[in-house]
């Protein structure tokens, strides 16, 4: 029976890894991760920790670029001039 | 994410006025895309210099084949396509100190032989206070191995597509999912050790 059982579940580990990239999983694999999460709470306290990592990743501001130097050079470069 | 398929980008008015130079339609084109490709490049771990001299590269590349496209794909993709090739020609020439590690210490470290967790993770609610603490993610993303940093900030931060930094990184989608959630597990390990216990 526990052999089984091992068969049937993922390691935590590789829970991990499907909670932390949130990956689109099939039903057979959704309903594993259900059936684990319910059944681990290590798992249970790591799922609600990576959800809050990412509200706090979505916060993260992209450091803004200047690039309208550079955008206006490529700009000039390839427009077509029509005054010779 | 938003459709990039559907928008003017795609009318066949817009390739014409495209392959005949017009400037607005080039100045849309540049303004649209260039941050995003310089942050793509840049992304790859090139200093400010490498990364504008490839920005222009690629739009030199871009230009020479205009010519050449059809509109089948979405222009993005299209104009993406050169940048991958600079990618490729970029991690040839790196060593490759930077390609895919089969371990991570601290991260398995986690796990015992048989996967099951071995340092359990604390209680989410005391570990949310420091994922909400302006810049304490930031500071723990320097912890973070160079090329976990690179696909964390690619797909995290700029928000691309897996498929994208597959192809900036020059790597495979299984290696992929291992970088971001290795990369996830340090900075959760990061932010943990800043909970009082």
């Amino acid at each position: 029976m526990k052999n089984l059982m091992n068969k049937m579940m993922n390691t935590c580990k590789e829970i991990s890894i499907q909670v932390t990239n949130d990956e689109d999983l099939s039903a057979v694999d959704r309903l594993k991760q259900m059936i684990h999460l319910m059944m681990c709470p290590a798992c249970q306290k790591f799922y609600k920790q990576i959800q809050y990592l990412n509200q706090g990743i979505r916060k993260i501001k992209i450091k803004d670029v200047d690039v309208a130097d550079l955008s206006e050079k490529i700009i000039n470069k390839y427009k077509q001039c029509f005054f010779h | 994410m938003y459709d990039i398929y559907m928008d003017s980008f795609s009318s066949p008015e817009f390739l014409k006025s495209l392959k005949n130079r017009e400037a607005s339609a080039i100045s849309a084109l540049v303004n649209k895309y260039n941050k995003t490709l310089y942050n793509a490049a840049f992304g790859m771990g090139m200093n400010s210099d490498q990364t504008q001299e490839v920005v222009q590269e690629v739009w030199a590349s871009f230009f020479e084949n205009i010519e050449n496209f059809e509109g089948r794909s979405h222009i993005r993709t299209y104009l993406f396509g050169f940048l991958y090739n600079k990618a490729k020609e970029f991690w040839r020439t790196k060593k490759r100190h930077s390609e895919h590690e089969e371990y991570d210490v601290l991260v398995d470290s986690q796990y015992d032989g048989s996967g099951h967790w071995q340092a359990k993770p604390v209680d989410p609610e005391e570990f949310a206070a420091q994922t909400q603490t302006i810049g304490k993610i930031e500071e723990c993303m320097e912890g973070l191995k160079d090329i976990q940093q690179k696909a964390f900030h690619l797909k995290e931060v700029l928000g691309l597509s897996g498929e994208e930094i597959c192809n900036i990184l020059d790597t495979s989608h299984t290696n992929l999912r291992v970088l971001i959630f290795r990369a996830k597990q340090r900075l959760r390990i990061c932010l943990e050790g800043l909970v009082k216990r």
